[in-house]
C-alpha cells in the first residue's frame, strides 16, 4: 500500500500507535479484518477499502468504539452487514487485548532473569500482546487454512499454531523456573503457566473463529439450499432456510418491481397525441402514452396442512406473503379434515409467526385427524367458489392423499373453469402420484398446470411463473 | 473537509449537535465526523421518525450553511431535480427580439448565409440565463458550500439512482449544451433511505453508512429531557419506559421518537404528572395511527402499565 503521507497540520482524532507496536502499518491488520468480512459473506470493493483505511487514520485506534463506528461506516452498508461486521470486529480486534502483562512478574523479576528464556516466554512476561497477536495471525497464514473447505480437525489445527509459536520453549522454561526453587523463579513459573492456559484457551477460540468462516461464501451457500429437500427437516435447518427464502424474496421482489415499471409507460398512443396536437398548430408537444394497465396478481392458495406436507406449506406461504403487497393479493385457505380461510392471520401477524400459528391449528375452526380432499373442496366451494374470477389464480398446494375418501374431481373442474389458472404443487415426486391413496390422476385432467415442488429452488421458480402473467 | 477543520473529536462535535438540540449516540456523531473528513455523502437508513431527515437539518444549523432539500418521489426525473430550461423565457425572448431578428436575417442575401448568420446567436438562448436551477444544481452552484439532503432516495426510481452517480462520487453534472458543471466547495451530502427497496451496490459504493435505529431507554430521555422541557422526571422515566415497551408490541407502525416528543408534549399541555390508564387511553392517538394497533394496545395495557408504571 503506497499512501500518501497525511498533509502537513493534520491531526487526527488519536495519535496511538496501532497495536502491533512501531515498524508495521497498520493496513496489514485492517487488511486481514476486511478479509475476514469478505469471507463472512460482506461484500466490500477497492474503494471502499480505501474508505476504510483513510477513516481509520484519522480516527486512529486510540478508542475502541471510534475505531469500530469508523470502519462500520465504511465497510457495512446495510442493517444486515452491520450485524455481521459487530460479530467479526468483536472476534478479530478481541485477541489484541487478552493477554494482561503479568505485571507483578515483571515487577519482582530483576531484568537478567529473563535472558535464559525462550522468545515465548519473554513476550508472555512482558505482557507484549500486540506482537504475540501478530505473532498468532502470521502462524495461522502460514497454515494456509484460508483455502480449507473440509472441516479440519481444529485440535490438530491448535496444537501445530501453538508449536508454531514456540510451546516447547515455554514449557520447558516452566519446567526449568519451577525445578529451580527460589521464591522469585516459583512465582515467575506460575505467572507463566497462568499465561500459557489463557494463550492456549485463545488460540482455541481463534481457530475456531477461523474454521467458521474458511471457505464459505454465501453465493454457495444459496445454491446448496435450493437444492434441499424440504420434507424432512430438523428446527436448526429450518431457522437456515427461513435466512435463505428472506434473501430469495428479497431479490425477487426487487426483480418484478423493476420489471412493473418498465410497463407503465407502454407505446406512443398515435391517435390521441395527434389530437392533442391541434392547439399547437400540429406540432406533437404533448405525447400521450398507451397505458397497460397491470393488475396484480390476484391469488387463492389451498394449503393441505397435514403432517406429510406441512414444512413445504410452510415455505411456500413464507414466499408468498413476504412478497411485495403490490404484487400479489392473496387469500389463504388450510385444510386437513375441513377447510378454513386463514387470511386473517397473515393480516394480523408477520408471515412467519402466522405460518407458526397455522401449523399449530390454534385459532383456526380446524380438525387435525386424516385429509379430506373432497370434504376440503366441498368446503371451498360454500365459502368462496362465488369470490372465484376470470383474475382469480387458484394454487393447490397438497400430495393428493384422500385417504380413500370421495376425491370430488368434479369440484376441482369447476373451480378451473372459473378461475384464470388452476396450478397443483405436489411435494410428492411424480412416479407417486397415482399410487395407494393418491387421487393425483383424477385432478390431473382439471390443472392447468402440475408441478412437483419439495425444495426451495422449485419454490423460486414457481414463484417466477405466478409473477410473470 | 469543511467539518474536520472545526471539529476535532466525535464528543466536540456530539456537543455542538447538542447545542442545537439533536441528540444522538457517539455512533452517530463518529459518522458524520468521518464522513465531513472524506468528504463523502452518508447514506442514513433506520425506521420512520428516529430523526434522519432532522439531522441533516441540524448538521446545516452547525456549520450555518444553506440547507437545500431533494424530496424523492417515482417519477422524479432530471428536470425536476438538476436543471430545466425556461422555456416561457425563451419564447417571450424571441417574440420581443423579433424585429431585431428580422433586421439581421433580412441583411442577408442568400438563405444559407442568413442560417450563418443566425447560428451565431442561438447560444444565446441556451446560456446560463435561461437555466432553471434545480436543488442539486443549486447545491453545487453555490459558493461556501451547502448540505444538500435527497430524501428518501429508495422512492426514486433505478434510473435516477444511476444518474446521481456522477454527482455523488465526483461532484459534478454534464449538460448537454452547455458543459459540465463543476462544485465550487463540496457539498456536504446525506441521503437517507426508508429501505422500500434495496438501492443498488455503486450508490452505496460511494456513500458511508449510517443505521439509526430506535434509541435505547437512557438516550431517549436525554432525547425528550431536550425537546419537551418542564417534563417531570417521573413522567419523563414513565413515558419512555412505556414507549419503550410499546415498541416491542407487534404493532403496524411502531412510534417514533417524533411521536415520543409529540405525547411528552401534549401530556405537558394538559398539566399530567405521572401516567395512568385513563391518560393513556385518552392520548394514545398522539403516537398510534392504526385502529388495529389501538385496539391491541389497549388490550395489553394493564400488561404494559406493570412493566412500566409500577415497575418503574
Amino acid at each position: 500500500m503506497n499512501r500518501e503521507p497525511p498533509p502537513a497540520g493534520f491531526t487526527g482524532l488519536s495519535s496511538a500507535r496501532p497495536p502491533g507496536g512501531p515498524g508495521r502499518g497498520p493496513e496489514d491488520t485492517l487488511l486481514g479484518f476486511i478479509a475476514l468480512l469478505r469471507k463472512s459473506g460482506v461484500r466490500i470493493s477497492l474503494s471502499e477499502t480505501l474508505d476504510a483505511l483513510e477513516a481509520v487514520s484519522f480516527a486512529g485506534y486510540g478508542d475502541r468504539d471510534i475505531l469500530k463506528y469508523a470502519l462500520a461506516a465504511a465497510l457495512a452498508k446495510s442493517p444486515d452487514e452491520e450485524a455481521l461486521f459487530q460479530v467479526c470486529f468483536d472476534r478479530y480486534f478481541s485477541g489484541l487485548t487478552v493477554f494482561p502483562p503479568a505485571g507483578a512478574v515483571k515487577a519482582g523479576a530483576p531484568g537478567s532473569g529473563l535472558e535464559g528464556l525462550s522468545p515465548l516466554s519473554r513476550m508472555l512476561l512482558e505482557g507484549d500482546g500486540g506482537v504475540l497477536a501478530r505473532r498468532l495471525q502470521e502462524t495461522v497464514r502460514s497454515l494456509s487454512l484460508d483455502g480449507a473447505r473440509y472441516p479440519v480437525n481444529q485440535a490438530v489445527v491448535v496444537r501445530r499454531i501453538l508449536s508454531g509459536l514456540g510451546m516447547e520453549g515455554l514449557d520447558g522454561d516452566i519446567n526449568m523456573l519451577s525445578m529451580a526453587g527460589s521464591p522469585l523463579s516459583g512465582s515467575v513459573a506460575t505467572g507463566l503457566k497462568e499465561s500459557r492456559e489463557q494463550l492456549v484457551a485463545f488460540t482455541r477460540d481463534y481457530v475456531k473463529t477461523i474454521l467458521q468462516f474458511a471457505g464459505k461464501t454465501p453465493a454457495e451457500d444459496l445454491n446448496r439450499y435450493r437444492s434441499v429437500g424440504l420434507t424432512r427437516l430438523d428446527e436448526r435447518e429450518i431457522e437456515t432456510l427461513k435466512a435463505v427464502v428472506r434473501r430469495i424474496v428479497r431479490r425477487l421482489n426487487d426483480i418484478y418491481w423493476r420489471r412493473r415499471r418498465g410497463w407503465s409507460r407502454g407505446r406512443l398512443d398515435f391517435r390521441k397525441t395527434q389530437r392533442r396536437s391541434i392547439p399547437y398548430g400540429g406540432i406533437p408537444f404533448d405525447v400521450s402514452w398507451k397505458r397497460k394497465k397491470k393488475d396484480r396478481a390476484d391469488m387463492m392458495v389451498l394449503c393441505d396442512i397435514s403432517q406429510s406436507v406441512r414444512t413445504v406449506v410452510r415455505f411456500f406461504l413464507l414466499f408468498l406473503y413476504s412478497l411485495n403487497e403490490e404484487l400479489v393479493r392473496i387469500r389463504t385457505f388450510v385444510f386437513c379434515s375441513n377447510l378454513v380461510e386463514a387470511s386473517d392471520i397473515f393480516d394480523r401477524c408477520s408471515p412467519e409467526e402466522a405460518v407458526d400459528r397455522i401449523q399449530s391449528g390454534k385459532d383456526l375452526d380446524i380438525r387435525l385427524s386424516r385429509t379430506d380432499y373432497g370434504q376440503a373442496f366441498r368446503d371451498f366451494k360454500a365459502c368462496a367458489l362465488g369470490a372465484v374470477t376470470r383474475k382469480t389464480t387458484v394454487i393447490i398446494l397438497g400430495d393428493g392423499r384422500s385417504n380413500f375418501y370421495d376425491p370430488e374431481p368434479g369440484i376441482l373442474r369447476e373451480i378451473h373453469d372459473r378461475a384464470k389458472r388452476l396450478i397443483w404443487l405436489n411435494p410428492e415426486t411424480r412416479p407417486f402420484w397415482g399410487t395407494g391413496d393418491s387421487a393425483m390422476k383424477a385432478y390431473l385432467s382439471s390443472c392447468s398446470l402440475v408441478k412437483e415442488c419439495n425444495t426451495l429452488g422449485h419454490l423460486e421458480g414457481i414463484v417466477h411463473t405466478l409473477l410473470k402473467i | 473537509m469543511t467539518g474536520s477543520a472545526f471539529f476535532d473529536s466525535p464528543e466536540t462535535l456530539l456537543k455542538a449537535l447538542e447545542g442545537v438540540q439533536y441528540i444522538c449516540s457517539r455512533k452517530i456523531a463518529t459518522t458524520l465526523l468521518i464522513a465531513l473528513h472524506l468528504g463523502k455523502p452518508v447514506l442514513v437508513e433506520g425506521p420512520a421518525g428516529v430523526g434522519k431527515t432532522e439531522l441533516a437539518k441540524k448538521t446545516a444549523e452547525i456549520f450555518r450553511l444553506p440547507f437545500i432539500r431533494l424530496q424523492c418521489y417515482e417519477g422524479l426525473d432530471e428536470s425536476k431535480a438538476l436543471y430545466e430550461w425556461k422555456y416561457g423565457k425563451q419564447l417571450l425572448y424571441t417574440q420581443i427580439l423579433k424585429d431585431r431578428l428580422n433586421d439581421i436575417v433580412n441583411s442577408e442575401t442568400s438563405l444559407t448565409d442568413a442560417v450563418r448568420t443566425l447560428h451565431r446567436y442561438d447560444d444565446l438562448f441556451f446560456s446560463p440565463e435561461f437555466l432553471e436551477p434545480r436543488p442539486l444544481l443549486q447545491a453545487l452552484q453555490r459558493s461556501g458550500g451547502t448540505v444538500l439532503l435527497i430524501d428518501e432516495i429508495d422512492k426514486s426510481d433505478e434510473e435516477f439512482e444511476a444518474f446521481l452517480l456522477e454527482i455523488l462520487s465526483d461532484f459534478q453534472v454534464s449538460i448537454p449544451e452547455i458543459g459540465t458543471v463543476r462544485a465550487t466547495s463540496h457539498p456536504i451530502v446525506f441521503l437517507t433511505s426508508n429501505d422500500t427497496r434495496e438501492l443498488g451496490d455503486a450508490l452505496k459504493r460511494r456513500c458511508l453508512h449510517l443505521y439509526i435505529p430506535f434509541p435505547d431507554a437512557a438516550l431517549e430521555s436525554k432525547i425528550i429531557a431536550v425537546r419537551a422541557p418542564g417534563v417531570s422526571d417521573l413522567l419523563k422515566r414513565q413515558l419512555v419506559s412505556f414507549i419503550q415497551e410499546v415498541r416491542k408490541l407487534h404493532l403496524k407502525k411502531v412510534p417514533s421518537i417524533s411521536e415520543a416528543i409529540d405525547w411528552a408534549r401534549t401530556l405537558l399541555f394538559l398539566h399530567a404528572e405521572c401516567l395512568s390508564s385513563e391518560l393513556i387511553n385518552e392520548t394514545m392517538n398522539v403516537f398510534i395511527k392504526f385502529e388495529s394497533d389501538g385496539e391491541l394496545l389497549r388490550d395489553s395495557l394493564p400488561d404494559l402499565m406493570r412493566k412500566s408504571v409500577r415497575g418503574g
